[in-house]
């Protein structure tokens, strides 16, 4: 009898870590395959293309200047308007969805989203949600985004902005010293200089240098003295420095900090497991990228009229005055115009 | 008799010592993922010059998945003037030869290779799909996958670093309902690909290449030789090939993709003997050459020898048991005595046992589910069914090297009725 019991007794003890995937097993609460968007695909200004068709599939025709009800991520009120010229201090709780421009004083808030057709001029000192133009914008100096900005047309952000997680344009995308960021995207992006442009002279105004692949590949151990000129890509296991006036034509790896000289080249792309800084005046073909930090020099020229490339760097980007970056900028910490 | 009882208890240490590394390796990388740095990958990355590619999908009587997986692809996000799909058909003999031609008639890009002579299996047709192929990368996704569309882009953003030699995506099962068996599977990916493999991608380890959902540099490969035939894990056989000649093998984690997993028991003992035998068969042609390479840091090379010997671990695990059942019944168990011991006993019963447990719920917390962990116990079955068929391919591929027998490529069954996948998340 004590034996039969002991037996059940060890049957149930061992049955008992069993019962609730049992249960799971037979009612299929969590059995669907884990989620993949089929349909993703990386598209910088995704945030505002988003929001612009939703808008517009939720607004549908308009002819009078009222209030809608519009369905984004939830139900929402939007406040349609010929031209927006909200006055200083304003508070906005609503969308709003301008048929022509908009021109904010100082100090206002905008607590929603805000979509303008035309041109836009935003205030000192404004804090803003989310915008999307169609048109130009201009953001005078220490407005803050918290989520997006985009601009079909250009953008021009004045000193000390704050541009939120995605800042994107069709155009070009001038930014004055101490704005920050996350993302940029622009046709190019370009820090504001005091100066006069830098004038590349001789290869460096090639629009094609020759990127020697494949298997032209050297493993490097010493830093590259001045004016060299190498015509493959380097790999180098541990920290690098590229002297003043080098040209690569080819993409350069290492797996320590990588330091580019003063106005060296490089045709192809830079990829760093530490910390890159960018001499100033260099050239930079193609794509930069560390999983550290990521300083960009004066003047310094990165990808190419034509193309798209980008400066990923997940601790953080500073740019100095006079960059121009043909692309794409993205960073995990913080970005900054020194 | 007292030698024998002296080496089973030698045996047994040993067996512990096993199980304490791998178990070690389970909480470095759980904890990884958890708490440590995480390396991003290219996926960030935008470029207007990503290089040409070529889809490889080997095609061995795939008719219930050939349309699939081409009209999936035909809506990626690639460039079409850079990209060319070859569908490989190897001795089909049902109709997967007039499912590709009809889409080969229909988009230019897509060019078949169809082989009816020469040498079978997967690793033949691809070294002649390779040959035949324009694409700088290679991309290669088995037919019963369904690539999404910005997967392409994805893999091949990565060879804009000049160090990597192949890019592994990750796999996740689409017909995880379907009973315990593929149940259990969609837990088992998930560990391995959403804690061992990203965890091994941050700590700058070795990455594995999985032969599908991946791609590599075709010059690369073809300078290296092609794929060795007479391997049955060409993908495992290439990770280490690349590596020990200085290129890395990186983990895209966002690089995902849905797989069908095996709905029948036999069908998943068929899948992992071959697996196993075909990995220990690596095991013994790059176990010194891992080594010896000198493009290699330690930890790569401890790591990779740590991969390298996984389907060999059951094998040792299970003569273990066997040894210590005997040292039960000789009545010799006792090996170490005292209070230390004792600890050690009682830690490794709290935390090594359970090290495979944890990685795999941490994976399914990474991934957003719950109540999937409720499955966690059931994996003890999974265990003891692995170490058994994995046993198998270990004496398989070691009387391969014995007699120099050349294993023989099987397809795993496919189980799927219709294309439709609804999510979970």
């Amino acid at each position: 009898m004590i034996l039969t019991l002991i037996i059940i007794l060890f049957i149930l003890m061992f049955l008992i870590p069993f019962i609730p995937g049992a249960y799971e097993i037979r009612k299929k609460k969590d059995a669907k395959p884990l989620f993949i968007d089929m349909e993703y695909r990386k598209d910088p200004r995704y945030f505002s293309l988003s929001f612009r068709k939703l808008l517009m599939d939720s607004l549908g025709e308009i002819a009078s200047d009222e209030i809608h009800e519009v369905t984004l991520s939830k139900l929402e009120h939007a406040e349609i308007l010929d031209h927006g010229r909200p006055v200083t201090g304003t508070e906005l709780d609503m969308i709003l969805y301008i048929r022509h421009d908009l021109i904010s004083e100082s100090d206002v808030t905008f607590h929603k989203e805000v979509y303008v057709r035309e041109q836009t001029t935003i205030g000192k000192n404004n804090q803003l949600q989310a915008l999307a133009c169609d048109g130009d914008v201009h953001i005078q100096a220490g407005t803050t985004f918290f989520r997006w900005l985009d601009a079909q047309g250009s953008i021009r952000a004045e000193r000390a902005c704050s541009l939120g997680v995605d800042a994107t344009c069709g155009k070009m995308f001038s930014l004055a010293k101490t704005c920050s960021f996350t993302r940029l995207y622009g046709f190019p992006v370009q820090t504001d200089s005091d100066e006069a442009p830098f004038q590349r002279t001789g290869i460096a105004l090639e629009e094609n240098l020759n990127v020697f692949e494949g298997d032209l590949i050297e493993r490097i151990s010493s830093d590259i003295p001045p004016f060299t000129i190498k015509n493959c890509s380097l790999i180098a296991a541990k920290s690098l420095t590229i002297g003043d006036h080098v040209v690569i034509c080819g993409h350069v790896k290492t797996h320590g900090d990588l330091i580019i000289g003063n106005e060296a080249i490089i045709a192809g792309n830079v990829f760093a497991e530490g910390s890159i800084t960018i001499g100033p005046r260099a050239t930079i073909r193609g794509t930069v990228f560390s999983q550290q930090h990521t300083h960009i020099g004066v003047d310094v020229l990165i990808g190419a009229a034509q193309g798209i490339k980008s400066v990923i760097s997940k601790k953080g980007v500073t740019l100095e005055s006079g960059v121009t970056i043909y692309g794409y900028t993205m960073t995990e910490g913080k970005g900054l115009v020194l | 008799m007292e030698m024998v009882i002296t080496l089973l208890k030698a045996y047994l240490l040993f067996t512990i010592g096993v199980m304490l590394v791998y178990s070690v390796r389970h909480y470095i990388f759980t904890l990884n993922r958890l708490f440590g740095e995480q390396r991003i990958y290219y996926q960030d990355i935008l470029n207007s010059d990503l290089k040409t590619i070529s889809v490889l999908i080997p095609m061995h009587n795939e008719e219930k998945v050939a349309a699939n997986i081409l009209d999936v692809l035909l809506l990626a996000d690639y460039d079409k003037d850079k990209m060319e799909i070859i569908p490989m058909n190897d001795f089909s003999e049902d109709r997967t030869r007039e499912i590709v031609d009809a889409y080969a008639q229909q988009y230019p890009f897509i060019k078949p290779l169809h082989r009816y002579e020469g040498e079978r299996g997967k690793p033949a047709a691809l070294n002649d799909a390779i040959k035949q192929a324009t694409g700088e990368i290679i991309i290669v996704f088995d037919a019963d996958y369904l690539p999404p569309r910005g997967i392409l882009k994805n893999i091949a953003v990565s060879f804009q670093d000049p160090e990597v030699g192949a890019v592994m995506g990750r796999v996740i099962p689409v017909n995880t309902g379907g009973n315990i068996l593929t149940r259990l599977l969609d837990l088992e990916r998930s560990g391995g690909y959403q804690v061992d493999q990203q965890a091994r991608y941050n700590l700058r380890l070795m990455p594995q290449y999985g032969g599908t959902v991946g791609g590599f540099r075709r010059k690369v490969l073809l300078d290296l030789g092609g794929f060795n035939t007479k391997i049955l894990a060409e993908d495992t056989e290439l990770t280490y090939r690349l590596s020990i000649h200085g290129w890395k093998v990186l983990y895209a984690n966002r690089a995902e993709c849905y797989e069908e997993v095996p709905e029948k028991w036999t069908v998943r003992a068929r899948q992992i003997r071959r697996w196993s035998r075909g990995h220990n068969d690596v095991m013994f042609r790059y176990f010194f050459p891992l080594l010896t390479s000198p493009f290699l840091s330690f930890r790569e090379k401890f790591d990779g020898m740590l991969l390298l010997l996984v389907y060999c671990v059951p094998v040792i695990l299970l003569i273990g048991l066997i040894d210590s059942l005997f040292l039960f019944f000789w009545g010799d168990m006792s090996i170490f005595a005292g209070i230390f011991f004792l600890i050690f006993i009682g830690a490794y019963n709290t935390f090594g046992n359970f090290a495979p447990f944890y990685q795999v719920g941490t994976a399914c917390l990474l991934d957003g589910v719950s109540r999937r962990i409720l499955l966690l116990p059931f994996l003890i079955f999974n265990f003891f069914f692995n170490m058994w068929y994995i046993s198998k391919g270990f004496f398989d591929a070691c009387i391969d090297k014995l007699i120099n027998r050349k294993a023989v490529w099987q397809k795993t069954e496919r189980f799927r009725t219709t294309s439709n996948v609804e999510p979970s998340v």
